[in-house]
């Protein structure tokens, strides 16, 4: 414990070159500032990208009709996914749940829509809907003109304002044909009400916007009786786990393929897991990117350190070889003067920390895409950017505590 | 009361200026006896502080011996060096050399920290502090005593753990003579008490203390006498 006390030097030293410090701390606070609002948000911005597409369904393979990701050179399907390309797919080992969608068309409210989807009951399932009130749609036909539904969030909270379980209500169907609009009254009678949920990044549709119906409740709407003549719009499929969804991702692209379906020309295939690895991949490709400019912020902060441990080592020369001539050994000199440049850091960095922290909340404030910084997020910045401010720190302090360590103390004491 | 405590034998230093080679200290060959009290006269130059250094293993000699109770210093490492000027040399320079940024007692104790002598006690602190009349003095910085004040420190800051040997450099040169009378007699009590002292000084009146004396001229000592 005795020999704990040296340090008393390094941390007594500290106070005596009060301004200078002062810029080695400040140089420090800025790392930590800086770092925190460039990585914070972006850290935010994919943790949230991730989390709402994990919470966009349970293991979801989507199977979309066409090729809707390629618009600009549309070659039309020639084999269209139907219901009973549903069956064959239900039979796969590891499916745990499978829905059809057929968006049937829209209703109009204003400048709002909500799309008229035709579904099964598993699409709760899949679709990790959340019902506020009521129950979700069964698997059979009613067979009746008074279709049950269940209303997206927006429908029940915004475009049909106090509208109710067990209510009916009569509203105007938009189907296209082709290029022309053909319009529907419909009675529907609503069951359930669904939570809001977050809408996924960069698919259009929000899923706050529909109304759901059972599909074979639409087909008989429609009169349609020859169920696999209607092209579905797509189908959901649920794995059992998150790590089985590649295995079965290959299994349905085995099983369309011996069906007659050409991938990405007929259907189009992606999941949960796809959608999580092309964000992660972005936002790497990113970071590497934010890393130079971190490295330049950390740059500055190290040079900053090396500088003023040079200038501390320099002007104490005589000190330093007094403190050998009583018996301070090399590494005693090594350890205090980094001992000194590391207090001056953890100095920085808490202040950093402090002011980041409030500085993060108050841009909260001017910046919505800021909003994604949570708290631990905040946490989670700071665990990846302090460790490396404190490494360069012991790294940038080493050379001239090196040097220190080196001076013999009869030259160091003649040093005027 | 004859042991000797240091030797120096054919002990050589040569310092390199760029490409001018100065020899320091030539040949030089000594005995130094428990409780002597050596004075290491003759002018600026002369070599004083270069034979002091090596006495006090603040560096080594370009050739040659130094043996410490008959362990040869300049074949240790650093570790073992650094036990040696911690535990039984205490060193006492002309600038006093004392911590600005510690107080005095914090100045006195800073020798402890390199020793791994048992037995110290912070009381001691206090004590030496007596010895050398600076007790009321403890926690003041150094900038705030005088020269004089601030030797004295230096002096308790040598002693702190009870080392065998003092080896003080010209230890008055920048004090008044009032003050070096104070130092000397400070000294002297300590030789007294069975301190090895070595003393360099190119001011002939400080040589009435000791009991030997060695006169260094250009590197070699030119002769020497004992009273
Ligand atoms: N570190 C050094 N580098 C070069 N020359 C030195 C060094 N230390 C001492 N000298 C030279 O060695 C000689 C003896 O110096 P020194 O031991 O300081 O003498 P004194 O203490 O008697 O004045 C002088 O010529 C001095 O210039
Ligand atoms: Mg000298």
């Amino acid at each position: 414990m005795n020999s704990l006390g040296k340090y008393k030097i390094s941390i007594s030293n500290i106070k005596r070159n009060k301004l200078r410090n002062s810029m080695v701390i400040l140089a420090f606070i800025l790392a930590v500032i800086l770092g925190s609002i460039i990585l914070g948000p972006v850290y935010g911005i994919q943790n949230y990208y991730v989390k709402t597409i994990n919470e966009a369904g349970f293991n979801v393979i989507a199977i979309f009709s066409g090729n809707i990701a390629s618009s600009n050179s549309y070659t039309l399907p020639t084999n269209f996914i139907n219901i009973s390309t549903m069956k064959y797919l239900e039979n796969i080992g590891g499916v745990y749940a499978i829905s059809p969608v057929f968006l049937a068309g829209y209703f109009s409210f204003g400048n709002s829509s909500a799309y008229f989807v035709g579904s099964n009951s598993q699409l709760k399932l899949i679709g990790s809907l959340e019902l506020y009130k009521g129950s979700f749609i069964k698997d059979n036909s009613t067979n009746s003109n008074l279709i049950n539904v269940d209303l997206g969030y927006n429908v029940w909270n915004k475009f049909l304002k106090g509208v109710d379980i067990n209510q009916t209500v009569s509203l105007s169907l938009i189907v296209q044909f082709g290029f022309s609009y053909k319009y529907l009254n419909v009675k529907l009678k609503v069951i359930g009400l669904l939570s809001e949920r977050p809408k996924i990044p960069s698919i259009n549709l929000d899923p706050n916007n529909v109304v759901i119906a059972n599909i074979f409740d639409i087909f008989y709407l429609f009169n349609i009786t020859n169920y696999n003549s209607i092209p579905l719009d797509a189908i959901f499929v649920s794995a059992s786990d998150f790590n089985s969804i590649d295995n079965l991702e290959n299994k349905i692209v085995q099983v369309l393929s011996d069906l007659g379906y050409k991938k990405n020309v007929d259907y189009m295939i992606v999941s949960q897991k796809d959608a999580i690895y092309y964000v992660n991949n972005i936002f790497n490709q990113f970071y590497r990117f934010l890393n130079i400019i971190w490295a330049a912020i950390l740059a500055i902060s190290s040079l900053s350190i090396l500088i003023v441990m040079f200038i501390t080592v320099r002007e104490r020369y005589r000190e330093i070889g007094t403190l050998r001539a009583i018996g301070a050994r090399k590494i005693d000199v090594v350890t205090m003067i980094l001992l000194e440049g590391l207090v001056l850091c953890i100095i920085g960095i808490i202040l950093g920390m402090f002011l980041g922290y409030i500085i993060i909340n108050l841009l909260k404030m001017y910046y919505t895409f800021m909003q994604t910084v949570d708290n631990s997020t905040i946490i989670y910045t700071f665990s990846i950017i302090v460790p490396e401010i404190i490494a360069s720190a012991i790294i940038f302090s080493l050379y001239p505590a090196y040097i220190a360590s080196k001076v013999p103390p009869s030259v160091a004491l003649r040093y005027e | 009361m004859n042991e000797v405590i240091i030797q120096l034998e054919n002990v050589y230093k040569a310092y390199k200026i760029g490409n001018d080679t100065i020899l320091a200290l030539k040949n030089i060959n000594l005995l130094i006896k428990k409780a002597e009290f050596i004075s290491i006269v003759g002018p600026s130059g002369s070599g004083k502080t270069t034979l002091l250094n090596l006495i006090g293993a603040l560096d080594k000699p370009t050739k040659g011996k130094i043996l410490f109770n008959g362990i040869d210093l300049t074949q240790q490492n650093d570790k073992e060096i650094s036990k040696y000027r911690a535990e039984n040399v205490g060193f006492i320079f002309q600038t006093f050399n004392l911590i600005p940024s510690l107080n005095v007692w914090e100045n006195v104790k800073l020798p402890t920290y390199f020793s791994s002598k048992k037995g110290f006690k912070e009381d001691k602190i206090m004590e030496l502090l007596e010895l050398v009349g600076l007790k009321e003095r403890a926690f003041h910085k150094p900038l705030q005593l005088s020269g004089g004040e601030q030797q004295r420190v230096a002096i308790a800051r040598a002693l702190v753990n009870d080392p065998q040997i003092l080896i003080a450099d010209e230890p008055t040169g920048n004090l008044d003579s009032k003050n070096a009378e104070i130092i000397l007699d400070i000294f002297k009590n300590l030789n007294l008490s069975g301190k090895t002292i070595i003393l360099a000084t190119h001011n002939l009146k400080l040589v009435e203390y000791s009991n030997r004396i060695i006169h260094l001229y250009d590197g070699v000592i030119k002769d020497e006498f004992v009273r």
